[in-house]
């Protein structure tokens, strides 16, 4: 798959999570993706790595009823053989808390024939954890 | 091109690895625009390689002993490359290592870095290097 077709994937999980149509997104990945969101997980409800559809099905369950999201901006796609590198602005609200958090994002997919085999996010955990504490 | 920017790139890192930091600094456009994530001891927006130097790489090769930052990845088009880094060191005032992964997007304009982002973990950083004790408090 070209990076091109990678993106064209990456821009349809996006799109998939816009509508909340989860499984739309794990008919995007290999039955044994790994997927790696960043943070302490006794702090940060959805942090952790997570293996297989079921367990990112998972993920995305416990990010819904933990967040609130208002805005969720994937501004910019960068790719190159089978990465791509996708930087998104976000805010969203902490349901524990009401405390509402902006944030800058970076989500590393690495692609194999054509699905996502592993997803990796890196951000400002710490502004995370403010939110949730 | 995509190839080219990433060879120049992969040569800063070779430089900031050998601790020839003026070469570093010489790969940045004068005005480069260097955003550090907020939950940094660094985090801000620095405007020039000066204020690069003295609010990010001096304070962050006093509180990390050994502080490196290894290129694993990179990925690049346009003028855009994105590259995925290993930070490793060891903490001074806690004693702790430092490995957590980032990712640095970098911008090139006439052959110059004229932008840099940053994305971490940054409470993993600050296991290895608190707010609070870091010489950029």
């Amino acid at each position: 798959m070209s990076a091109d077709e990678n993106v064209k994937t990456a821009q349809e999980g996006y799109a998939a999570f816009g509508r909340g149509d989860v499984p739309a997104i794990l008919e995007l990945l290999t039955d044994d993706v790994e997927w790696v969101e960043p943070g302490p997980p006794d702090v940060l409800p959805a942090a952790g790595t997570y293996r297989g559809k079921e367990e990112v099905g998972r993920f995305f369950a416990i990010t819904g009823e933990n967040l609130e999201i208002h805005k969720f901006e994937p501004h910019a796609f960068i790719a190159q053989d089978d990465h791509v590198v996708v930087l998104i602005s976000t805010e969203a609200t902490a349901k524990s808390t009401g405390r509402r958090v902006a944030n800058h994002i970076a989500h590393v997919w690495t692609f194999r024939d054509g699905k996502l085999a592993h997803f990796e996010a890196f951000s400002d955990t710490a502004a995370a954890v403010g939110a949730y504490s | 091109m995509g190839g080219e920017n990433i060879e120049f790139v992969k040569s800063l890192y070779a430089a900031f690895a050998r601790g020839d930091i003026p070469a570093v600094l010489d790969g940045f456009a004068e005005d480069i625009e260097w955003h550090e994530a907020e939950g940094m001891p660094y985090g801000g927006v620095y405007r020039g390689g000066d204020a690069v130097l003295q609010n990010v790489f001096g304070p962050i090769s006093t509180d990390v002993e050994g502080f490196a930052a290894a290129p694993e990845e990179f990925v690049g088009s346009g003028d855009t490359v994105a590259v995925v880094v290993r930070y490793t060191g060891v903490g001074k005032v806690s004693g702790k290592p430092l490995d957590v992964p980032a990712v640095h997007v970098w911008e090139i304009g006439d052959g110059k870095l004229t932008r840099f982002r940053q994305f971490i973990d940054t409470v993993k950083f600050a296991e290895v290097v608190p707010a609070d004790v870091s010489v950029a408090a």
